[in-house]
């Protein structure tokens, strides 16, 4: 385990993280369903925070969204500049 | 897998994806090579492993790296990936995170390169460190210096050699202290050249074959097994048999003896032809070091080096000879004059390996030399147990080898016997040029009455090229007599020929209490005719004789000299030849005028052998002056060819042009001085195809010519403007 714990506080408000709980269980193995590619990306998530493996899909599923509505938002502002160009000439 | 590159070296990506990601576990310092992150480019899709640095960064950190005010930190995951990973690893608060990603990434690749089936490189790696018995941990340096020249592995920073050691360190996941020890200069990765001065991999000594592009057994590499079917029998080394054979084959008897056996001389001597034999002899297994690789190139010495420790480490030396052809460079030491093999990165010094090669050696080694030992440093010279040195075949040894090959070449229903004693009486050449000249008529499948002219045909020319003598007999002219000669000295020419029969009569000189030598001197000028009495001398004791003039011996190396000088006594005396020093006034030069020590040693070593030389010695000169004046007392006759006096001038004009003289003739003839037996030869030669219009006339005026040419004639030509 890397020393350098980030806090979970980084990744949930604090009163969702009393709701969630704190327990820091162990690694679990890999889950029948999920890729080795998902099953990776959570114990990394696992390892960084040390945080509980539902804890961390949580987490991937929560930054998912997140990526995916920052994503958006930006290219709905590129649209925008694009349109607000496209008056001036 | 999906997203994931695909290689065919399964082994060589998966040791890359796991020497990195110990180098991404144990690396602190910043990142200044984008380079260390192109695992990451060329092995994962460029949209997983941003997923994989969004769920690991929370929104706010990437928000900061991507305004961060240093461009050298600042984050852009539209980036390549190697680029990306540099920001995310320069950023020192959060490289904790980076580095879990990057391990995560690592363990991705590495989960889709389980199963590789059979990999050439990791058999093969296997057979080398089985072979050279690396330890574990020098096993995995060397493979990571491969991964380092074969992939896109690089340092996440500029790393001097000095601390190439570290890194590998990191890379191992080892500690610094066994990985410095498995990379000193004594390991096995540097004793067997298998990683270079920079701590590299040594593609010189592994190269194609750790990647199956070559496909022989890793030992072809450095040595093979020699076939002694035909191997020449002990006993056509004579001497060399009977006497330092003996010696040998007693020595090298016993099992595991460690033995470095020296066999020097000049080229063609026969030194590989014994070391087989030899091995032969005794009953062994001859292995011989390889010289050239699979292209036919010379190998550098360090490779030949490896060979012979793998040779070493791999056969058993109670039954095994290692035979070292052509150890000429390996032997000398480093100097810089004579460039020696490049070892260790010069952290040891050329002569140092060498001679603890030789200290380590199990197996018994017989090394191979045609350069003067004296070009060898004398630590690495006293290494050796035994040491003979070759010289020149001489008459007994090339008909044994012409009789060997005759046969070998299935020849005997077209040369007979004495044809052979004939051949190796007229041919002196090496048993190469034999083998040779008589593998190539055997392949035109000659008749019986065109085999000698084949055989001329092709030792003509090959002694022609080695510049060994082949073909001209040392005799004298048909019409040769002593009369007319004017010789000034005590005893009659006819009287030293006498003289001479009687010390070759075993019966006439033992009953003497001491055997007094027949060494003779013969000086004078020019063409008064020592050599040809030399011939006429060789002619009546039925002896051979062997020319040696004083250019063949010098050498340019200090010490060779005398060497060559004993070789031309020791030659003379086994073949039982008239030994005949022709223009000897180089190598008997006054002492006292000598300049350096050589020159000293020269004279001495001749007129040493002198002393103790069973034989007939001739010496001639024409410089009696010059001679250094304790070698006038060495010689038992001392014989001065003068110009011929007018008597004689009339014998050899009447014997050499076969016409009576006038009495006015003669008168002229007697007028020029200086007159020489060699210059009727040469004005017979000029005259031959004038035929009969040829007088007495002009034959006096062509020899009166032929005088004035003479530095000390009293009619010198004339030349300038002076009247």
């Amino acid at each position: 385990m890397d020393s350098e714990n980030f806090k979970i506080e980084d990744l949930f408000p604090i009163d969702e993280i009393e709701k969630l709980g704190t327990s820091r269980s162990r690694m679990c193995e890999v889950r029948s369903g999920e890729s080795v590619f998902e099953d990776l990306k959570i114990k990394m998530v696992m390892r960084i925070y040390c945080i509980s493996r539902e804890l961390a899909k949580r987490h991937v599923a929560r930054r998912k969204k997140e990526v995916e509505a920052a994503r958006r938002r930006r290219q709905a502002e590129a649209e925008k500049n694009i349109q607000q160009t496209g008056l001036f000439l | 897998m999906a997203g994931f590159k695909q290689v065919q070296q399964t082994f060589l990506m998966r040791k890359l994806v796991e020497f990195w990601k110990n180098v991404v576990k144990n690396y602190r310092g910043e990142c200044h090579d984008d380079d260390f992150f192109d695992v990451v480019r060329d092995g994962v899709d460029h949209d997983l492993a941003v997923e994989l640095v969004e769920a690991a960064y929370t929104g706010g950190e990437i928000d900061d790296m991507e305004h961060a005010r240093y461009r050298f930190c600042r984050l852009d995951l539209s980036d390549s990936l190697d680029d990306v990973f540099q920001s995310l690893w320069n950023n020192e608060r959060l490289r904790g995170k980076c580095r879990i990603v990057l391990e995560t990434i690592a363990d991705y690749m590495r989960s889709g390169l389980e199963d590789g089936g059979e990999d050439v490189l990791e058999r093969r790696f296997g057979e080398v460190v089985a072979m050279l018995k690396l330890s574990e941990l020098e096993a995995q340096i060397l493979l990571m210096a491969y991964v380092r020249s074969q992939t896109c592995f690089c340092w996440p920073c500029n790393v001097d050699d000095r601390d190439k050691p570290l890194f590998y360190a990191m890379a191992l996941d080892r500690s610094y202290g066994e990985v410095t020890e498995a990379m000193s200069a004594k390991s096995r990765l540097f004793k067997y050249n298998l990683l270079d001065g920079d701590f590299d991999f040594n593609f010189r000594t592994l190269g194609g074959y750790m990647d199956g592009c070559v496909d022989d057994a890793i030992v072809r590499r450095f040595y093979r097994k020699l076939d002694l079917a035909d191997a020449l029998p002990w006993e056509y080394y004579g001497d060399l048999a009977a006497h330092d054979g003996v010696l040998l084959r007693r020595l090298l008897s016993s099992r595991g003896t460690k033995c470095n056996i020296l066999l020097h001389g000049a080229p063609g001597t026969g030194k590989s032809s014994f070391a087989r034999t030899l091995a032969k002899e005794l009953g062994r297994t001859a292995f011989e070091v390889m010289q050239g690789d699979d292209d036919g190139k010379n190998m550098r010495a360090e490779a030949r080096m490896v060979g012979i420790q793998v040779c070493n480490e791999q056969e058993d030396a109670d039954d095994g000879l290692m035979i070292i052809d052509e150890a000429d460079e390996l032997l000398r030491g480093g100097s810089a004059s004579m460039p020696g093999p490049e070892f260790v990165g010069g952290r040891s010094t050329e002569k140092g390996v060498t001679n603890s090669l030789l200290d380590e050696m199990k197996l018994p080694a017989v090394w191979i030399s045609n350069a003067p030992v004296e070009a060898m440093d004398e630590s690495v010279r006293r290494r050796f147990d035994y040491s003979i040195r070759f010289e020149r075949l001489n008459g007994a040894q090339r008909l044994a080898i012409w009789r060997n090959l005759v046969e070998k070449h299935a020849l005997g229903g077209v040369i007979s016997p004495a044809m052979i004693d004939g051949y190796a009486a007229k041919y002196e050449t090496s048993a190469g040029g034999i083998s040779t000249v008589l593998s190539n008529v055997a392949r035109m499948k000659p008749a019986a009455d065109e085999v000698d002219e084949l055989i001329s045909a092709f030792m003509k020319p090959h002694c022609s090229l080695m510049g060994v003598r082949g073909g001209a007999e040392f005799l004298p002219a048909r019409d040769y007599s002593l009369d007319g000669l004017n010789i000034k000295g005590s005893v009659p020419l006819d009287m030293v020929v006498k003289a001479a029969r009687n010390f070759l009569d075993a019966s006439f000189s033992a009953s003497a209490v001491d055997k007094p030598r027949m060494n003779i001197l013969l000086f004078g000028p020019p063409g008064t005719g020592k050599t040809e009495w030399v011939k006429f001398l060789g002619r009546e004791l039925d002896r051979k004789t062997l020319v040696v003039k004083g250019s063949d011996l010098l050498s340019k190396w200090v010490g060779e000299s005398e060497q060559n000088i004993a070789a031309a006594f020791h030659r003379a005396e086994s073949e039982h030849a008239v030994l005949f020093f022709d223009e000897v006034d180089g190598l008997l030069q006054d002492r006292a005028g000598a300049h350096a020590s050589w020159e000293v040693t020269q004279v001495n070593e001749l007129l040493q052998q002198a002393e103790n030389f069973d034989g007939v010695m001739v010496a001639a000169t024409n410089f009696a002056q010059n001679l250094d004046p304790a070698t006038m007392r060495r010689f038992t006759f001392k014989l001065e060819f003068g110009y011929l006096d007018e008597a004689g001038g009339r014998t050899f004009f009447e014997r050499m042009f076969k016409t009576p003289l006038a009495d006015d003739e003669a008168r002229e003839l007697a007028e020029i001085h200086n007159l020489a037996p060699g210059d009727f030869r040469t004005v017979r030669q000029s005259l031959f195809y004038l035929g009969g219009d040829v007088t007495n006339h002009d034959r006096v005026a062509a020899l009166r010519k032929e005088c004035a040419m003479k530095k000390d004639g009293r009619d010198p030509a004339r030349i300038g403007f002076s009247g």
